[in-house]
């Protein structure tokens, strides 16, 4: 009865429509015919691979970039020691893993993000958990992210039927009308890409994941993909979900996986 | 005499009295509308499709009800109700229609 519930479930979460490799040729072919001129490497740069003006000045801006003190901060974190006297060097090396999350967790049945993998790195050696919008927590995944750039998007393609139910609710956010302005996230970034919402233009989600964390100018900090996507929901009038919620996570799981293969250039500043 | 002051009385009495029924039920129906409105909302929650404009209305009439502005609560709870409405109408419709706006593979 329990299989047969489980499968009803999935069946209803769309699993068995579930076919990433698919989703991602297709948003590839999709902004290929958009944006001609572009090649699609050049998407992990965002907006900025399209608009050759807010690019010079984005370029201008990273000869002193201002996200510089949250990596000299967060390098220092990473190395120093926690109390048992590990440090986060233990779970992640030279920290260059950023390009292999998210990934779903076959033991817990959920993805599991970087901040979350650094937060479980934290418990499992006896220091508490850092909330998600801690600049301590940045700060960390911002040097981890320098020290990952240049590698390649490398998510794992969902295996069990629960990870391709988790790719699939992520799709589904991303494809669902949310808000008083009954905006998707695609009703932008796929049908409006490249066109104007007031003096800005609406980049492509291929590269969405590429960068962050970033420097928002209307910040004023370093902050992460997770507050970006309250702040979209927030702008069309929907109620945010949490920071690390699941929605979130599942949706950064189904846009890193579009990314595969683009390079890592975070940490990055951002209007 | 005794009699007339005993009438002005009874007359002042049962004029408060009937005040008191009347802004009872004001705040019986502001406080049902709320009921209404908390719940769509959360229904709007359950289903991942609410609508900030909701809570807003919402929290407007529970400010009005607790102010004693029992007519405003009524008309903010109600605005919020419709609001709930609108986003569970777009969570039923989102449900059938949502794989469209993914551009699929040719």
């Amino acid at each position: 009865m329990r299989y047969l519930l489980m499968f009803v479930t999935l069946l209803g979460m769309g699993f068995a429509a579930a076919d990433p490799e698919a989703d991602r040729e297709g948003l590839r072919d999709f902004y290929a015919k958009r944006f001609p001129s572009t090649p699609l490497g050049d998407h992990k740069d965002g907006v900025y691979a399209i608009d050759a003006d807010a690019r010079e000045q984005w370029l201008e801006m990273e000869d002193f970039p201002p996200y510089e003190i949250a990596l000299d901060e967060g390098r220092e974190a990473y190395q120093t020691p926690f109390a048992s006297g590990a440090s986060y060097s233990d779970c992640f090396g030279d920290g260059a893993v950023k390009h292999r999350y998210p990934h779903f967790d076959e033991a817990s049945g959920q993805v599991v993000t970087l901040e979350i993998a650094v937060n479980e790195c934290r418990t499992a050696n006896g220091e508490s958990a850092l909330d998600y919008s801690s600049t301590e927590l940045i700060n960390v995944v911002a040097f981890m992210a320098y020290e990952s750039r240049d590698q390649l998007v490398a998510v794992a393609a969902p295996q069990s039927a629960e990870a391709r139910a988790a790719y699939q609710q992520g799709k589904r956010f991303y494809s669902s009308r949310r808000g008083q302005l009954n905006f998707a996230c695609s009703s932008c970034h796929v049908q409006l890409a490249g066109n104007r919402l007031r003096a800005e233009k609406l980049s492509a989600s291929l590269g969405h994941v590429t960068h962050w964390p970033v420097y928002r100018l209307k910040w004023q900090e370093v902050g992460g993909l997770h507050k970006r996507f309250q702040e979209c929901n927030s702008q069309v009038g929907a109620e945010p979900f949490a920071l690390q919620s699941a929605e979130y996570r599942n949706l950064e799981y189904f846009l890193s996986y579009l990314s595969n293969g683009l390079e890592l250039n975070g940490p990055a500043t951002r209007k | 005499m005794v009699r007339m002051w005993f009438l002005v009385v009874f007359m002042i009495l049962s004029n408060a009295c009937a005040h008191v029924d009347e802004s009872n039920a004001e705040k019986l129906s502001a406080q049902r509308a709320i009921e209404s409105a908390a719940s769509a909302y959360a229904e709007s929650q359950e289903a991942g499709h609410a609508w900030r404009a909701a809570r807003l209305y919402l929290e407007a009439a529970r400010g009005a009800l607790e102010r004693g502005e029992y007519a405003l609560a009524v008309a903010e709870a109600d605005r919020s109700l419709q609001v709930a409405q609108a986003s569970l109408t777009q969570a039923r419709v989102e449900t059938e229609v949502w794989e469209a706006n993914f551009p699929a593979k040719r």
